[in-house]
């Protein structure tokens, strides 16, 4: 069945292709053609180093930078990757502008969950969307998709890595249709949209959902610039075997109004209630933000606001209100950013769950930026999330600064340095926890010697306090051209990981990948 | 406001029901109501002027080049196709031509980089209207003076979605605090080309997506094994909570050192709301150390049997079993 759809969506491609082009008069494109083979040297445990869970070894071909346009006026363009592998990740679009665009794609992931890779999981995404503007001021669009996961795996959380094995095996299918019109200024939007899962491991967990859903954008005929914008979803999830039910109303809203070119008020509102079978009370969440900006023609802006947000499920409640502020400034070839938001949120009535929040975030950016040569940016970020109630917080500070350097003899460098710190202090003392992150990354870009080009890159990741890993990747890739629009590539990646924490925790690997490449124009 | 909503809700939930149970009436006033929803909604409308009209071939004749790079582009120009559906002419976006033929000047031509959000989005919208939803939610940081269209997109490139750059790195060059997650231990493929920065943050809607403002949803399209309705729902798990909760309140989903994207290591994380003293104290030889909280409440993201979300098939799991030494029951 699931190939069923993959083909029909395949054959609806090459038709629309194979018909646009017989209907053209003259072709003009551009496209790469690469075969190679991809050899793989891994060691230790295959569970630990995401980058190269979705590695295969064996023959490749991709197809690549898929650039068409025909004379009667369709555009293809696309990227298949790895065609022939388990890794394969294609996308391809056809369009005619104003009047069509199909969209395909398809990719395939594997998660690996056991020290010797023979437990994982398979993920596939498919999907076909378009639309269609028969008139200029209507446009159809809809499309079909599915995501298909089937394979085995462990749990692996610490502290203990469970060795039960359970199946995984469910596809989701989804597909949505709906109309926008669009009339001087005023674009209005409604689209359904149906959701299907089924769990072939226990049909008792199949379920469904649809929604439905209507929005509005309009510029306003006022002598003031004033936009309105608008929308309502309704969704609702059930289950055919047993009799859960959940359904969700959002409502919302809002607008812009500029007083002037550099003074704008903007108001927003988001109304969503729920309503579960099971539950008698419904819940209904009202968030409501409005902010005063004012902006300084490319120099610099600023914004103030209030954000007031009350959840109430009818026995308990709680509202919060925050503020919020952000600026920037712009001096010659120096940039700052600073951001700050602070909200506070407390039961107004009963009693929740985690009781009294205050959040608080900051952000603050500086850059400097020069043609010439390149530029260095750095920020700082910090979160703080309190809990009162629960006598608990979580701390986030995040810095990274990056360097670029260009020399137009040479080529150009990107280097940059990540440093975090999360620090939680939980509602069991005992059980607070803590971690530094440092990253960096170099990235080299030559400029091309005679028929060589080349390209480097190496990434060194560091976490330490209650955690002690280690990771490390380079790439090196190397190219030449030994015909015309002939060339022969060779790509090398080295990863390393290390825990040294939890025994046979480690990883190794070693990735070749040779291909020759051969640029089509035609 | 809540009352309106509330009624707006209603409306909406009587007309569905209605349309389900194939009991259409145009008297009945649900119709009629949603009717007139749809009329408010479409009256404000706004007539807009146009440019007199100046050819490409004289735009061309100084700005030699710039067709080609179109050509692989929706914007590609309707006098190099046989017949064109739409009109794209270089005035389409660069309005007052006719002054500037007279004075060539960079100050008396449209630049659509060079505009403000309001006036680039009003000039982009014309015909691009899937993006008008990019202003619905307004809490987006892309929605601001300092930036417009042309913050991410380059018209005149060959670059696809006429990015300014590859769709990841992209986003990370403003974004350069989120670059370190998705190098750690557990993190979504975005290195690996299997996902980009939109699949998630579909701020610029297209016509496959899901609505932004509810995370879950977005989090629920792949993957929907974790999602409801149950009979028990765990509080952290649902955006609708009164906690204020989501996927995120728990999982990092740019990257995280714990495995499934965890801000913690499982045992932490669940401390971080829930103190359980009998877990503490009813067993002196914390026996249960040895397992992670999930090992036993497996179905944490919501259950059909267990309050607490504990695995029904809890009682074989344990060589000391707990509920033969008749302190636990399964709902205990």
């Amino acid at each position: 069945m699931k190939s069923i759809y993959k083909i029909s969506m395949i054959i609806a491609v090459i038709l629309l292709i194979a018909g646009a082009n017989a209907l053209a008069t003259n072709i003009d494109g551009e496209m790469k053609v690469k075969v190679g083979y991809v050899f793989t040297d891994e060691s230790d445990n295959f569970s630990v180093n995401q980058e190269t869970f979705n590695t295969y070894e064996g023959f490749a071909l991709s197809i690549m930078d898929i650039q068409v346009a025909t004379s009667n006026g369709f555009n293809f363009y696309g990227d298949l990757a790895n065609v022939t592998m388990n890794n394969r990740n294609m996308n391809f679009t056809a369009s005619r502008s104003g009047l069509l665009k199909v969209s395909f794609y398809n990719n395939q992931y594997r998660r690996t969950y056991n020290e010797s890779g023979s437990k994982y999981t398979r993920r596939e995404s498919t999907g076909i969307n378009g639309e269609f503007t028969p008139f200029e001021n209507i446009r159809f669009f809809g499309g079909f998709y599915y995501n298909d996961k089937d394979g085995s795996q462990l749990s692996v959380y610490r502290p203990v890595y469970d060795s039960v094995e359970y199946n995984t095996d469910y596809t989701q299918y989804s597909w949505n249709a709906g109309l926008s019109v669009k009339y001087n200024k005023t674009t209005f939007t409604g689209e359904y949209r149906n959701i299907v899962f089924q769990d072939d491991t226990d049909f008792s967990l199949d379920r469904e959902a649809e929604q439905f859903r209507l929005n509005l954008f309009s510029f306003l005929p006022t002598e003031r610039k004033i936009t309105v914008s608008g929308g309502f979803l309704y969704r609702k999830d059930w289950m055919d075997k047993r009799t859960h039910e959940l359904k969700t109303y959002t409502g919302w809203g809002g607008t812009n109004v500029y007083f002037t070119d550099i003074i704008k008020f903007d108001y927003r509102f988001v109304a969503t209630q729920a309503d579960h079978s099971d539950v008698v009370e419904n819940t209904h969440i009202y968030h409501h933000t409005a902010a005063i900006s004012k902006d300084w023609r490319g120099q610099g802006g600023m914004r103030f606001g209030y954000d007031y947000r009350t959840y109430d499920d009818q026995q308990d409640r709680a509202v919060s209100d925050g503020i919020l502020f952000d600026g920037w400034f712009k001096h010659q070839n120096w940039t700052t950013k600073g951001k700050f938001s602070q909200i506070n949120k407390g039961d107004d009535k009963g009693r929740t769950l985690i009781g009294d929040q205050q959040r608080s975030k900051y952000s603050l950016s500086i850059g400097y930026k020069d043609n010439n040569w390149g530029g260095i940016k750095g920020k700082i970020e910090k979160q703080v999330k309190e809990y009162d109630d629960l006598d608990a917080k979580a701390d986030y500070t995040s810095s990274s600064i990056e360097f670029v350097y260009k020399y137009d003899k040479l080529g150009k460098m990107v280097a940059s340095f990540s440093y975090v710190i999360g620090e939680f202090e939980n509602a069991i003392n005992e059980l607070d926890f803590e971690f530094t992150d440092k990253l960096v990354n170099l990235y080299l870009y030559p400029n091309s010697f005679d028929k060589f080009e080349l390209a480097a890159g190496a990434t060194y990741y560091l976490s330490e306090r209650d955690y002690d890993l280690e990771k490390f990747n380079l790439n090196i890739k190397v190219s030449y051209e030994f015909m015309a629009d002939h060339f022969i590539a060779c790509k090398y990646k080295a990863y390393t990981y290390d825990d040294l924490l939890v025994a046979n925790n480690s990883y190794t690997a070693n990735i070749v990948e040779v291909n020759l490449i051969k640029k089509l124009n035609f | 406001m809540k009352i309106i909503t509330n009624i707006i809700f209603q409306i909406t939930d009587i007309w569905l029901k209605g349309v389900r149970q194939m009991k259409i009436s145009i008297t009945n006033i649900t119709i009629r109501g949603s009717i007139l929803s749809l009329l408010i909604l479409l009256i404000p409308l706004l007539v807009m002027g146009e440019d007199e009209f100046v050819g490409d071939e004289t735009c061309l004749e100084c700005h030699e080049g710039m067709s080609e790079t179109l050509t692989f582009t929706p914007h590609r120009l309707s006098s190099t196709i046989d017949k064109s559906f739409k009109k794209i002419n270089c005035v389409s976006c660069h309005s007052g031509a006719n002054i500037h033929i007279e004075d060539p000047s960079t100050d008396n031509i449209i630049n659509p980089s060079q505009l403000t959000y309001i006036d680039a989005a009003s000039l982009c919208f014309n015909c691009h209207q899937a993006h008008t939803d990019l202003d619905n939610y307004g809490f987006d940081a892309h929605v601001t003076a300092e930036m417009n269209c042309s913050s991410c997109h380059k018209v005149h490139t060959q670059k696809k979605g006429l990015l300014l750059d590859d769709k990841t790195s992209f986003c990370l060059k403003c974004h350069t605090d989120v670059k370190s997650d998705f190098m750690r231990n557990s993190n979504h493929p975005i290195r690996q080309g299997n996902l980009t920065c939109l699949s998630c943050h579909k701020f610029a809607k297209r016509s496959d997506n899901n609505i932004a403002y509810d995370m879950s949803s977005v989090c629920q399209d792949c993957h929907p094994q974790q999602s409801g309705p149950y009979l028990y729902e765990h509080g952290a798990v649902e955006f609708y909570s009164i906690d204020g909760g989501g996927c995120i309140e728990c999982h990092e989903p740019h990257g995280s050192q714990t495995d499934r994207l965890l801000k913690q290591p499982i045992n932490n994380l669940c401390s971080s709301c829930h103190f359980e003293p009998t877990h503490m104290t009813a067993h002196p030889d914390r026996n249960y150390n040895n397992y992670s909280c999930v090992s036993c409440h497996t179905d944490i993201h919501g259950s059909f049997v267990s309050e607490k979300f504990l695995d029904p098939n809890l009682p074989s799991k344990f060589v000391d079993n707990c509920y033969q030494s008749g302190c636990h029951q399964l709902n205990d």
